[in-house]
């Protein structure tokens, strides 16, 4: 870690978590930063977005994660929240087959009006609940593969590939210069602090 | 969400004040959050030490940045947030906190529809120019001003999801009707804003859009019309692709068209208009259709409709009857009463349009026309 510090650079990303209400993309968004949050889970709403750093080889990525809970059926709003995004989650829940339909009309609306180079990934959340599978792993597979989409199914609730999830999409972002980074706004390749470039994570903003 | 935790380890009693601290304690933050925004971004354009770091042209943008974020943040330091603190001893009164401004919840449109305006701002200006720079360090932030911008848009779509929990944690009767009351409120709140948002975009429309009354609902629905006269449920209809716009006046058809590189919002190209005062009955469950369809029947056409799901669909109608109704009421205060009426030309007829039909009740209406066809 203290290697990357001192050897990788820092690269920011904003990344929107996407997908029917109730899916589980603020329960993946905890799992993920979980740890260096708070204990006491109990809120509802959560923050508006939270910070994670993870290494990548020499590299920094800092994920700057917007949870858009609450949004899901006032659809004007969501550009908002996507404008800008280097990286979007679309999670559909294995067991609801109608939160699949919606991430799919998600999908061809991020590949539509997003940036063009937005690195998407599909996550079927609730893998602990095979035996309510509504949704099978090839549906998704298969659905990820047309649209050249990263795909993982995922257990916020066990763990089951969360940090993956983000690992596979820091991978395929592209690292290149600031000022030709991604969409119009972006903020890739930004230097924090020698003291900030650990795995750690910087909690509600 | 998963709340799961919360339902095994308290009484309901205990979970539902965790509710409610946690929408006082997140409104605190809201509140301190825009008071950050106002005197550490908005207020810094007239600091005289900050001054000559301001690119050239900003100064006169200023407003467009914060929209009426100053007007909301007056909203939320000195009514909302003192009405939300003092459930913390009466927890009952959390519903009429909401219903009771209502009215001025509805601030949001306006800093929502500015919002367009200012992000186009800050692509133009960069965040990380030296007088945002600047101002991002003395407050301390971790992210640049465009993130914070976004928190009045967030802010306003999680109330409902701290409702909808505090109704589960509910049992008094009263409690529970002002809090489904509050739902509603907020609802309506942000299908305002949502609805609002839509029509900066249309274009080609030669009227004046505010003279159409309110805007109700928005969405995308396939539609198709024929002519009563050729109509034959056998006929095959073709369906176009609309974004529909149903204001207390008029219903406006329009093409969306996608947006160009330039990563903007798609636009809406004017197609064609329906009066609503023009609008006969409307046929909730049409024969032998999807379940997603629906009918609007004018003197001379039936408009088809089809939404992109059954909700949708209720969306719509629900908001077709009200307006069906608001105008009975004023046809009534007129006191010009249509009347159900079998006339003679093609089989036309003219129906009460409080009445809206089901699809079996109308099926007498509808073997006569077509008989009369063939």
């Amino acid at each position: 870690m203290a290697s990357a510090a001192a050897t990788g650079k820092t690269f920011q990303f904003k990344l929107v978590l996407l997908g029917e209400s109730a899916v589980g993309k603020s329960s993946l968004v905890l799992r993920f930063v979980k740890g260096q949050f708070y204990e006491h889970q109990e809120s509802t709403i959560g923050a508006a977005f939270l910070t994670q750093t993870i290494n990548l080889d020499d590299m920094v990525i800092k994920f700057e994660i917007w949870d858009t809970a609450g949004q899901e059926r006032f659809h004007s709003l969501a550009p908002m929240y996507y404008r800008g995004a280097q990286a979007a989650i679309v999670v559909y829940d294995i067991t609801n087959k109608e939160s699949f339909n919606r991430a799919k009309v998600w999908i061809e609306e991020l590949q539509k009006q997003a940036s063009p180079n937005i690195v998407i990934a599909l996550a079927g959340n609730k893998n602990d609940l095979d035996t309510s599978r509504t949704t099978t792993y090839e549906e998704g597979s298969a659905f990820a593969e047309e649209n050249n989409l990263l795909f993982l199914e995922t257990s916020a609730k066990t763990a089951n590939n969360v940090n993956e999830i983000f690992m596979v999409i820091a991978k395929k972002l592209p690292k290149v210069n600031p000022t030709t980074a991604g969409p119009q706004r972006a903020q890739g390749n930004v230097d924090l602090n020698p003291q900030q470039n650990t795995q750690s994570s910087k909690g509600c903003c | 969400m998963n709340i799961q935790p919360v339902i095994e380890t308290g009484t309901i009693r205990r979970k539902r004040s965790h509710v409610i601290q946690e929408l006082i304690e997140t409104e605190r933050a809201y509140v301190s959050d825009l008071k950050n925004i106002i005197q550490g971004y908005y207020d810094q354009f007239d600091n005289e030490e900050m001054v000559h770091l301001i690119p050239e042209g900003m100064m006169a943008k200023r407003e467009t940045f914060f929209g009426n974020i100053r007007d909301i943040y007056h909203f939320h330091a000195e009514i909302f947030l003192k009405g939300l603190e003092a459930c913390d001893s009466r927890p009952s009164e959390v519903g009429r906190c909401f219903t009771d401004n209502k009215e001025r919840l509805q601030l949001y449109s306006e800093y929502c529809q500015n919002k367009i305006q200012a992000e186009i701002l800050i692509e133009k200006f960069g965040d990380s120019n030296p007088f945002f720079k600047a101002c991002q360090a003395k407050l301390n932030h971790p992210l640049p001003l465009s993130s914070y911008i976004l928190k009045p848009v967030q802010r306003i779509t999680k109330y409902h999801l701290l409702l909808k929990e505090l109704i589960r944690m509910t049992t008094q009767e009263e409690e529970l009707c002002d809090l489904r009351k509050a739902i509603v409120a907020i609802g309506d709140v942000l299908r305002f804003v949502n609805n609002s948002m839509h029509q900066l975009s249309i274009i080609g429309y030669n009227g004046n859009l505010s003279d159409l009354g309110r805007l109700l609902i928005v969405g995308p629905l396939e539609v198709t019309v024929d002519k009563r006269k050729d109509r034959s449920p056998s006929l095959k209809q073709t369906y176009h692709k609309r974004q529909v716009f149903m204001y207390d006046r008029c219903l406006l058809f329009c093409k969306r068209k996608e947006p160009g590189s330039n990563n903007t919002l798609p636009s809406y190209i004017f197609k064609s208009a329906l009066k609503t005062e023009e609008v006969g009955p409307l046929v909730e469950s049409p024969r032998g259709g999807d379940e997603r369809k629906f009918e609007l029947w004018s003197k001379n056409e039936v408009w088809s409709f089809m939404a992109p799901s059954i909700a949708e669909k209720a969306d719509w109608v629900d908001e077709i009857k009200k307006v069906l109704f608001e105008q009975m009421d004023m046809m009534r205060a007129a006191s010009k009463r249509l009347h159900i009426d079998s006339s003679t030309d093609g089989g036309v007829v003219i129906i009460d349009p409080l009445v809206c039909l089901q699809s079996n009740e109308l099926d007498s209406l509808l073997t006569v026309d077509t008989l009369n066809l063939s």
